[in-house]
């Protein structure tokens, strides 16, 4: 039930930020100072994942492997070259599965 | 694309040559076959997370938005709670405010309810091919049945491919590494999201503060490394 309820909620805080445009106007967004804030959100909630998801387990910083932050690397560098995000994708899978075959997992 | 000249010399809305749904079928076909990877991620994730089908594909279908819903699984997996969930996903969709100031021009002759309708599927790729192709000659019609075509496509293609992730996920090896596919996906989005000092400034703070602040802030470590990232990249701005 806790899912559920957590997917509904995101679902509502995810509609209402698509229509408040359509609802309350643009005049908010005309702004400059927000505009560039909220530009800023995007890139920290990223690399904040990317962190979390590398550095942290159980909630305390860890070591991070090997195979994964090499992995990390090598999508970040192609789709940095490429703009493929399925590509950085497949080849992050390919460079891990690698490392791990080779005993760097 | 023509367009016809009214009677001030003024540009009459109307329908481009081309055929709405199969020029939207074109475009789409790139970000449908990009797509696929990410939803197969999405429903490895979601078995990882331990949810049942019913739960990953009701995520699917309410949430329409790739990124916050594979956030909201990885939040879900970690047992961080409602309110770390439902915060990470108002920052990572905080960027459809922007959409919806673009959707709510393109449809602006629309009734409200049709307007509110048509933007509760708006993603990232809907929003770049209507900026492309919805200039002020196209008329409605024309928009409504090209976005509902790029909108029917991009959904189908994301959540059957979360199906099949969700359906191998399971019976995967676990060298194939798709527990990593999450910050994969994460990784080549932020690649595209770098490109001014105060974006840059922006991630390394937040990732940084990642390990400084683990441990200590809990399930909200998240929530307080993004505020943390923001306010490195404003200050950075403010010199």
């Amino acid at each position: 039930m806790m899912v559920l309820l957590t997917f509904t909620l995101a679902a509502v805080v995810t509609f209402a930020l698509r229509a408040w445009m359509t609802v309350a106007g643009g005049r908010l967004v005309e702004s400059e100072r927000f505009a560039e804030l909220t530009a800023l959100v995007t890139p920290a909630v990223l690399a904040a994942m990317i962190a979390s998801a590398l550095l942290l387990g159980h909630g305390h910083a860890t070591t991070p492997a090997v195979a994964s932050v090499a992995a990390v690397v090598a999508a970040f560098a192609v789709v940095r070259r490429t703009g493929n995000v399925g590509l950085g994708l497949a080849l992050g899978l390919a460079v891990n599965a690698c490392l791990m075959f080779v005993g760097l997992g | 694309m023509t367009a016809v000249v009214g009677e001030c010399g003024v540009p009459l809305p109307v329908a481009p040559a081309a055929g709405p749904v199969r020029l939207a079928a074109q475009d789409t076909a790139p970000f449908m076959a990009a797509l696929v990877p990410f939803g197969l991620a999405v429903g490895s994730a979601s078995v990882a997370a331990g949810l049942s089908f019913v739960q990953a594909m009701y995520g699917a279908l309410v949430m329409l938005a790739g990124a916050a819903q594979l956030a909201v699984v990885e939040s879900l997996g970690r047992a961080d709670g409602i309110v770390a969930a439902v915060v990470v996903t108002l920052l990572i969709n905080l960027r459809f405010v922007y959409y919806g100031a673009g959707a709510a021009r393109w449809f602006a002759s629309a009734r409200l309810p049709m307007r509110l309708l048509l933007v509760f599927p708006l993603v990232d790729q809907s929003f770049l091919l209507g900026q492309q192709r919805f200039d002020d000659s196209v008329d409605l019609v024309w928009r409504r049945r090209y976005y509902l075509t790029v909108t029917a496509l991009l959904a189908s293609s994301f959540v059957i491919s979360q199906v099949v992730g969700y359906r191998l996920g399971a019976g995967l090896p676990p060298a194939l590494g798709l527990h990593l596919a999450a910050p994969l996906v994460f990784a080549g989005m932020l690649a595209k999201h770098l490109q001014t000092p105060t974006a840059r400034a922006a991630a390394v703070g937040a990732a940084l503060a990642v390990p400084l602040l683990g441990g200590l802030t809990g399930p909200a470590t998240l929530p307080a490394a993004i505020a943390l990232g923001v306010l490195v990249g404003s200050r950075r701005w403010t010199r």
